[in-house]
Parts: C-alpha cells; sequence; structure tokens
C-alpha cells in the first residue's frame, strides 16, 4: 500500500487553538509534587490481564496483587472518601447523591451501559453511547436511590446470577457497577484499591436503566422502516430455533441499528452460504429478517419483500453475538507426561465489607490429574466462534495449567485456552454448574496443598523455561509503563533461576508494599514475568500469586547489581554514539 | 531538550502526532481528544528524561497505544468517527475534508490491524521496529500489516463515496 492518502488523511486532522493554549496552561503549571512519582513503583503491567476494570483502577491495582493488602487496605479508607462510608448518611439534594460509599454528583454524570462479564457478547454492546446525565435524569435518578436500600454485603457471590448487563459511572474515588442481578460494585481508586459490595432492590437495575438509556430500552429495533422490540424476537440459526435472550437482543438490536444497510433492487441472498433469520410481531405486522454471510440481507414486512446490502464482515459479528457455541470434547488432553498446576481464585473479605483478590496455587500428584481430568471430560463442552473477544472480566476464575497449555475458568461459564506457544486462544463455554464442580476440585486441591516452594519453583521453570540460551531480560522502572523498554541480559539466566530456585518460598496473601522497588524479569513475554520486590516478594501477576521468602538478600543483591551495571553499559554506550556523532560531525565541518 | 517542561516541549513538538496515533487507533474523534490530554498530563505529573526527540516521541507512541488498548469500551464499535462528534469537539480541527471518507475507514479497522498500519504508513517503523514496539513476532506484524491493507482496501471497496476510486488505487 502507498501510504501517502493515508498519511494525508491523518494529517487533515490536528489539535484545536484553543485546546492548545488550554493545554499549554496545564504542561506550564506547578509539577505535581515528588513523592507522587517513585520511579520504582511498578505499574499496569502488574495488574491481572483479565480483569479490566479501566486505566484509574488497573494503574493502581497493583496494591493488590498478590494479596488483600489486610489492614494496609483498610486502614486508609477514611481518610480518602469524599463522604465517610456510613450507612446511615443516605440524604440527597438537587443534584448529588450520597451513596453509603461516597458522594456523587449525578447531574453530568457519565454512565456507560456494557455487557461486561458476558464474554461473547461485551464488546459489541461497546456502541451504545454513554449518557451523560441531564438535570431531570439526575432528579430521577436521585429519586429513586433515595428510596433504594443499599444493603452492605458481607459475603460475596456476586456474578452467580444476572446476565451481565452492566451500568456504571466513576468519579475521583471509585468505581460504581450496577450488575442486573441488583449486586453493585464499588471499587475505590485512590490511595488503596479495594472492592465493596453491595446489593439493591431486583428491579432498581431497570429503573435505573430507563431513566438513563431511555424507556423504549435498549432491544428496540429501529431499521428498514421497522420500530420493534427485539426482546420478544425468534432467531433461527444452523444450530439454534428458539427466542433471542435478553442480552442477545439488546446486542442485536443496537447492532442492527448500527450497521448501515444499503437498499437493493434485487434478492442476492441466495449466494450466501450462511444466514441467520429473525421473526418478530410489532403492531400486529410480522416481520421476517434474513441476513446472509455474502452481505445481503432480506426484510419480509407482511408479505413485501425488500432487499439490503451491508459490509459482510458485520454478519460474522452479528453471528457472534447469538453465537450459541457447537459440543466439542474436552479441550485438553490427559498427559501424565507434564506437570500440571492449578490455581484458584478468590475474593476474599480483609476486613469490614472490604475484599481483597486472592489466589492459591497447587501441583497436582497422578491421582489428582486424573480426578480433575474426569470432571474436565464430564463438562459439556461447547466452542465459541469469538476469537477476537476481550474486556470480559469477573471474580473467583480457576487456571489449569498443562505444559504451555493454560486454561482459565470463570464462574460465568466463559472459559479460554491459551498456549503460549500459539499466538490466538480459543474460547469455549460450560455450564455454572459444571464450573462449580471443576471448580470444587480445584479449591480443595489449593487448600490441601502445603509445599508451596515446589509451586514457586514450577512457575520459575515454567516463566524462565529451559531452552540453548541463556539470555533474559528486566523491565526498566521507566519501561514498565510503556512495555518498551527493558534491559537485554545476553547471558545470566540459568544463573538467576538457580538463584530463584535456591530460596525457600511461602505463598504469601499480605500484598506488595508500595514502596519497594521492583525487578521485573522475564524471558518471554508470553510466558508471563517474575516480579521480586526488595521485601523480597516474588509475584507471579498471570496467577495472581505473591510468595514471600526469607534469605533472598543474595537474589535481590544480584539482581540490583545486575541492573545496576546494565544501566551504566547502557550510559556508556551513549556517550560513546553521542561522541562518535558529534565526532562525525566535526569532521564533515572539517571537510567543507 | 529545551527550557520548557518537557511535557510541554512534548505537547508543543508531538500533539498532533498523538493525536492522530490516537484517533487511527482509537478510531473515535472523542476518545482521541481523552486520550491527548491523558498522554501529556500523565508525562506532567510524571516527568521523566529521554535520551532524545526520537525516544521521546517512541515514547510516546508506545503510551498512547496503550491508552488506546486500555480504553474500556476498547472494540472497533466504539470507534465511532461521526461527524458529529468531530463538530461537537474543541480540541480537533479538520484542515479539510478530502479524507474524511478514508478516515472513516481508518477508523472502522479493527485495533489490532489500525496500530500496526499506523505505525507502518504514517509513522513509516519497519516491521521490526513494530515488532519491537508492539511486542509482537515479526511475523505476526507481517500478518496484520497484510490483513489490515486487505480489510481497509475490501472496505473502500463497498463504499459509494467520492473518492473511493482515488484512495483504492493506492492501496
Amino acid at each position: 500500500m502507498q501510504g501517502k492518502d493515508y498519511k494525508d488523511a491523518l494529517n487533515e486532522l490536528r489539535l484545536g487553538s484553543s485546546f492548545c493554549e488550554e493545554m499549554e496552561k496545564k504542561l506550564s503549571g506547578e509539577i505535581a509534587e515528588a513523592d507522587e512519582y517513585t520511579d520504582e513503583v511498578t505499574h499496569v503491567d502488574v495488574v491481572p490481564e483479565r480483569r479490566h476494570k479501566g486505566l484509574a483502577i488497573a494503574a493502581a491495582a497493583v496494591l493488590l496483587i498478590g494479596g488483600g493488602g489486610g489492614g494496609l487496605l483498610y486502614h486508609n479508607r477514611e481518610s480518602f472518601l469524599g463522604t465517610p462510608s456510613n450507612e446511615d448518611s443516605t440524604y440527597y439534594d438537587d443534584k448529588t447523591f450520597a451513596f453509603p460509599f461516597g458522594s456523587a454528583d449525578l447531574h453530568g454524570m457519565v454512565f456507560n451501559y456494557s455487557l461486561g462479564n458476558f464474554m461473547s457478547h461485551g464488546n459489541f454492546m461497546s456502541h451504545i453511547p454513554s449518557v451523560v446525565t441531564t438535570e431531570d435524569v439526575a432528579e430521577e435518578l436521585i429519586s429513586l436511590f433515595s428510596i433504594t436500600d443499599f444493603e452492605k454485603l458481607d459475603t460475596v457471590d456476586p456474578f452467580a446470577e444476572g446476565s451481565g448487563e452492566i451500568i456504571d459511572f466513576h468519579n475521583d474515588y471509585y468505581y460504581a457497577s450496577f450488575h442486573d442481578n441488583g449486586i453493585v460494585e464499588v471499587t475505590f481508586i485512590q490511595d488503596d484499591v479495594y472492592s465493596e459490595f453491595y446489593r439493591v432492590p431486583d428491579d432498581t437495575f431497570v429503573k435505573m436503566r430507563n431513566i438513563i438509556f431511555g424507556s423504549e430500552g435498549l432491544t428496540t429495533l429501529d431499521k428498514f422502516g421497522i420500530k420493534a422490540d427485539l426482546s420478544g424476537a425468534q432467531l433461527h440459526i444452523e444450530n439454534y430455533d428458539g427466542p433471542l435472550t435478553s442480552s442477545e437482543a439488546i446486542s442485536l438490536a443496537s447492532y442492527i441499528n448500527y450497521v448501515q444497510w444499503n437498499p437493493r433492487d434485487t434478492d442476492e441472498l441466495k449466494d450466501s452460504s450462511d444466514t441467520m433469520t429473525l421473526d418478530l410481531e410489532s403492531e400486529g405486522r410480522k416481520y421476517e429478517i434474513i441476513i446472509g454471510d455474502n452481505g445481503r440481507a432480506s426484510v419480509d414486512a407482511d408479505g413485501t419483500v425488500s432487499y439490503y446490502s451491508f459490509a459482510a464482515v458485520e454478519y460474522e459479528n452479528m453471528k457472534s453475538i447469538v453465537d450459541k457455541g457447537v459440543q466439542c470434547p474436552c479441550p485438553i488432553e490427559y498427559s501424565e507426561d507434564e506437570l500440571w498446576m492449578v490455581t484458584a481464585h478468590s475474593m476474599e473479605r480483609v476486613g469490614g465489607s472490604v475484599y481483597g483478590s486472592l489466589s492459591r496455587g497447587a501441583i497436582l500428584s497422578e491421582d489428582e490429574k486424573k480426578e480433575l481430568f474426569a470432571a474436565l471430560e464430564g463438562v459439556e463442552w461447547k466452542k465459541m466462534n469469538n476469537s477476537n473477544q476481550i474486556g470480559y472480566f469477573t471474580y473467583d476464575g480457576i487456571i489449569i495449567q498443562i505444559g504451555d497449555s493454560c486454561l482459565h475458568l470463570w464462574p460465568d461459564g466463559n472459559c479460554i485456552l491459551e498456549v503460549s506457544s500459539h499466538a490466538e486462544a480459543k474460547f469455549y463455554r460450560i455450564e455454572k454448574d459444571d464450573y462449580e464442580a471443576v471448580r470444587a476440585i480445584v479449591t480443595k486441591r489449593c487448600t490441601e496443598f502445603k509445599d508451596d516452594d515446589e509451586l514457586a519453583d514450577y512457575l520459575i521453570d515454567l516463566i524462565l523455561y529451559e531452552d540453548n540460551s541463556d539470555k533474559f531480560f528486566m523491565m526498566k522502572p521507566s519501561g514498565q509503563e510503556a512495555m518498551l523498554q527493558y534491559y537485554t541480559f545476553e547471558t545470566g539466566e540459568k544463573e538467576l533461576k538457580q538463584l530463584l530456585k535456591d530460596i525457600e518460598w511461602t505463598v504469601d496473601t499480605s500484598g506488595v508494599s508500595y514502596s519497594s522497588t521492583i525487578y521485573p524479569v522475564f524471558k518471554n513475554m508470553m510466558t508471563g514475568q517474575i516480579y521480586i520486590t526488595t521485601d523480597g516478594i516474588m509475584v507471579i501477576n498471570s496467577y495472581d500469586l505473591c510468595f514471600r521468602s526469607k534469605g533472598s538478600e543474595k537474589l535481590i543483591a544480584h539482581l540490583k547489581e545486575l541492573k545496576k551495571s546494565a544501566a551504566e553499559k547502557e550510559k556508556a554506550e551513549m556517550e560513546e554514539k553521542t561522541d562518535k556523532a558529534e565526532n562525525s560531525e566535526i569532521s564533515e565541518d572539517d571537510g567543507k | 531538550m529545551n527550557n520548557d517542561s518537557t511535557a510541554l516541549y512534548a505537547f508543543r513538538k508531538y500533539g498532533n502526532t498523538v493525536l492522530r496515533a490516537a484517533f487511527a487507533i482509537s478510531g473515535s474523534y472523542a476518545e482521541a481528544e481523552d486520550i491527548v490530554q491523558d498522554v501529556f498530563l500523565s508525562l506532567h505529573t510524571k516527568p521523566r528524561s529521554f535520551n532524545d526527540d526520537e525516544h521521546l516521541k517512541a515514547w510516546l507512541l508506545r503510551v498512547t497505544i496503550n491508552k488506546c488498548k486500555n480504553l474500556r469500551r476498547s472494540f472497533r464499535f466504539s470507534r465511532t468517527c461521526s461527524l458529529d462528534e468531530l463538530e461537537h469537539s474543541k480540541a480537533i480541527c479538520e484542515i479539510s475534508t478530502e479524507g474524511r471518507e478514508l478516515r472513516e475507514e481508518i477508523a472502522a479497522l479493527p485495533k489490532k490491524y489500525a496500530e500496526v498500519i499506523f505505525l507502518h504508513y504514517y509513522e513509516g517503523y519497519s516491521i521490526k521496529e513494530i515488532a519491537d514496539i508492539l511486542e509482537k513476532n515479526e511475523n505476526t506484524v507481517g500478518s496484520l500489516l497484510r490483513r489490515g491493507r486487505e480489510k481497509l482496501r475490501t472496505e473502500l471497496e463497498r463504499e459509494d463515496g467520492i473518492c473511493r476510486e482515488k484512495i483504492i488505487k493506492t492501496l
């Protein structure tokens, strides 16, 4: 491709002068206090990757790595909340509502709608525009919340039910996500990061949704001259005939409304190899919409048929929305030769209603492997056609690692099989009951497993895997945010690995000190990173696991020395390069 | 680099580059506007030093890419570059409208293609350099580039715009 037009098209965009003036003012202002920037503190890349809660949470969530943080998390709570938490403090004024978890100005608040923990749909929903609340909407919401009982939960089982619809908003202090199952998840994002959970009456979500996003609802199809509620539509696809689910109706309605449909004179659906059909009724009229994978569609309105074209690539996306999956065998194979490692993640109480993220792991014996494999074989697996999905998040997942295959399972039934030697992940869906059965086995194994050091050594071997190279990398402090800069060590990986394995590690759940210097080492980004702190903690963020050691001084001194010498070497090389460049300029000048 | 703060210097020198990268990758004017603010304010509040302008620019692009990736609404269908959105933007101006249709197609590209296409066709990075920046295998970057280009071409062929023929010829 010649890039000229591409470049020209982008070059036609530029920043407006008023925006530039405003930015220049901001950037000319006082720099934040020095202690806000701690060069050694790690950033987003140690956040467990599967829970996406927005950048602010991600950046701060390092505090939760490896454990709940216990007192540390709870300690500062009152100090930074705009309104101290008080269950009896609920009040309202014109536009500010004091939730039990903190006040929020609801006028001008941005509300987002998503199907966040429903993997196959979440991302397709993102074109439903966010709503900035008007004064009237704010008043309606305040009226609703003022009669809503926010029950603080002592136990977390937030995602057991519900179809995954979420409405969220955030302010400087917290993200609040209202789930359609009545659970409100509040994640505080200032000095410390932790979550609280509340329950509101079942009908609150729908009322809130109708106030913010309109009473016509999100399931309204408004295309082809049809205005109808898709929630009553019947779907016919290759392996399914039946009604659309609520979340499918929302996704599909917004998607069909979004796609550009161009009227055509002729029926070209016959050239399609796959179709999806929707039958629906509205105001006494019957409609049949047939959409083909060749980018053609027909719409039959009470016998009057019209034809349309659309971008054929959209078909796959629409099909993914209603993807029911195809039954398949267990995606992993039993292997006697490979070690099996499992982890179980949970949100656990660390004080009051404050929860921390916690994982435990285990290496399985042969009998335990057989028991788990039998359970996995008994699961009804469905392979999903959602290879591009991201954006899901949920808690209480489990991981089964066999060789370089990593199977993630979550309570909502979504599963991903990642093979580190392959670029693409495979997606599966299982029933919640099946998940619970597998989780029960994994949790039991993790609870009973006592050899933390064996688990740590397994993870060290997994990340610094055996091959012919002795090369490894260490992320530079400034590179941790940009994921760009790291020191390369051509030799020394085996020595480092030995030092790591020489240490006796025990699983740690007390959290990582914010002020620790962190040495992130890795061999291949795909297989993960090992973070060592000067407090003697090893964080394996891909698995939410954290280990503490005694006698790690030698390792830390080694890492410190490696980092120092690498930085010095780099500096010397840079100076040499600069000198050469200057000399070369001088030579050129001399030659003139 | 000069007497201004790094962030101010960076904004003056690379503000438009970051804007264009953010738009090409996020596919949304509104998101691009937010990302521009985020990137430079982040540098302002957490100053750091750079070896040279290229180093600074590479860092800005890397952070821009990360911020695009981290957007909560991170799929192509949040990637709307509606004119309405542009007209309401205080931050972004359109110098001319010639490339408007192509920009719509750029916005519609899935993010994984959008970032390699931008780095290659706008910034002129080689496949190897892109692989380093994105920490992807070179073969993967090559495939993404090829598929992204094909996707862009396919989309343009479907359009009935005025510029269609002219643009397709360049693909």
